[in-house]
Parts: C-alpha cells; structure tokens; sequence
C-alpha cells in the first residue's frame, strides 16, 4: 500500500483558527488500524515538536473510526494535558460519537457540537 | 503486489479472502457492509457489524507474527427469513485466539479513566453484535459473529 492510498483514504489537516494558540485540526475519511500511525505521527509532530497543546479535533469529516484510531486520542490526551492544555473534539457525526460513548470516552474527553464552541470552550479553561 | 484478495459467491454464502495486512481493512468492511445491506440490515446495524469485523481482523493482524496467519476468509451467510447474517473470520493457526472473554463494562471504564490506549476492541465487538462463538476447524480459527435485523 502506497503513502499515496494510504492518504486517499484518510487525512488530517491543519485549519484557520482565529484564536492564537489554538489549532484546529481536520480529519476526514476512515481511521482504522492501517491509518492510525498517520494521525499518530502528524499529532506526535506538532504536540512534541512544536509544543502545540490547545487543540480542537473537527470530525466531521470523518467516516469511521475503530479503536485503534481512538487509541490514538489516548495516547496524548495525557501528556497533553500535563503540558497545561488540552484536546477536544468537536462536530462528530452520530455513529461516531456512539463507538465513543459505548467506551465512556465522554468522561474523559471534552465534546463540542460545533468546532467553534471547542475553541471558545479554551477561554473558560 | 499491494492487495491480495479474491471473492466469490455460493448462493446464499459469500467470500472474501484477503492477506493478513491492515492495508486491506477497508475493502473487507465494504465487502461485509454490502453483504449486511442484503439481509435488510438497517444503516446503523450495518456499521455495527462492520465495526465489529473490523476489531476482530485487526485483532487477527495484529498478532499475526506470532501465529502467522497470511490470510483471512471472512465468509458471510445471509438468511432473508431470520433477517440475519453470520460472519465468519477464518485463519490459519497453531495458537488459540478466544474472543469470547468477554471484559466487563466496569473494566472498559477503568481503562478509559486510567488513558489506556488500549484493550477496547473485544468489548466493542461483544457490544455491537448478538453473538460471538469461536471455535477451531483443523489447524484454522474461526470466529462467528452473528447480526440480526431489529430496528
């Protein structure tokens, strides 16, 4: 499988913020256990590379997602978090929000109806 | 050669073999998503299903260089009457993977507050499908699980 189907298949990328500090992030298509280490490195790139750590994940682009795409989530939220900051998602479509529900990952992580509610959501704290 | 997958229809059966490779997930949801829509499996229980293959093929991968299964036939059996389908992920292996274990509401729970990236993939395939057997046929796993039409 090339890099280049493994994109057409899913993507990730950065949108307009208007709030300096914080980064919005598209996802679209399908991120199963074949994508995953895509979204993984991209997110590892730009939390420990460029030591962004006020994030919004919009998914409503996104088709489907399987734990290994939600592990994905986990295996930040943490550091990210001890790092002062957070990431939230926003915008997830119905059969997505309910693969999370069913794992109670609500408890843990922030979900906004729309993108631009998560990014107002970081001025309360 | 990127993909090896040949399909193939016995009536009411039909087949999909595909190379042990996460790369191939994709098709092999589309194959099980087109085979539930046969059996009148609404949207929803379409991606339940599909979901649920998807963890247990990953699961099959993923432990795939230690049992060495180079590929997998997921054999989908429609039945109009019942509204129902059954899905069976067969493969090549000396070592025994039991998905049954079924863990426990409260232990996803835990994992999920402790941040575990980890161990959601049994629990989402029980919860999202009526029923899950394994069982062996010679040095071949099989792993049934069954979605029936209900909404």
């Amino acid at each position: 499988m090339s890099e280049q189907n493994v994109n057409e298949r899913f993507d990730v990328r950065e949108a307009e913020t208007s709030v300096s500090g914080i980064i919005t992030l598209e996802l679209s298509g399908q991120l199963d256990a074949h994508t995953a280490p895509i979204f993984e490195r991209y997110l590892e790139e730009r939390v420990r590379g460029k030591g962004m750590k006020h994030l919004v994940l919009d998914f409503s682009k996104l088709d489907y997602i399987s734990s290994a795409g939600l592990g994905v989530l986990m295996g930040l939220i943490e550091e990210i978090r001890a790092n002062g900051g957070d990431m939230r998602l926003a915008s997830l479509p119905d059969k997505i929000y309910h693969v999370l529900d069913l794992l109670g990952f609500p408890v843990v992580f922030k979900i906004f109806k729309t993108r631009e509610e998560a990014v107002s959501s970081f001025a309360n704290g | 050669m990127l993909t090896a997958k040949t399909s193939m229809s016995e009536g009411r059966r039909e087949i999909l073999t595909i190379r042990a490779d996460y790369a191939l997930l994709s098709e092999l949801r589309e194959f099980v998503r087109v085979a539930g829509s046969k059996v009148g499996l609404t949207e929803a229980e379409r991606d339940k299903l599909v979901l649920a293959i998807d963890e247990a093929a990953t699961n099959i991968i993923t432990h795939a260089a230690k049992t060495h299964p180079e590929a997998i036939d997921c054999r989908c059996t429609m039945d109009d009457l019942d509204q129902s389908i059954v899905c069976e992920l067969v493969y090549d292996t000396h070592d025994h993977f039991d998905p049954v274990r079924t863990p426990k509401h409260e232990e996803i729970q835990k994992r999920v507050q402790e941040f575990k990236r980890g161990g959601y993939g049994l629990f989402l395939m029980h919860t999202l499908v009526d029923s899950i057997e394994y069982k062996r046929e010679g040095n071949r796993s099989v792993i049934r699980l069954v979605k029936r039409h209900r909404e």
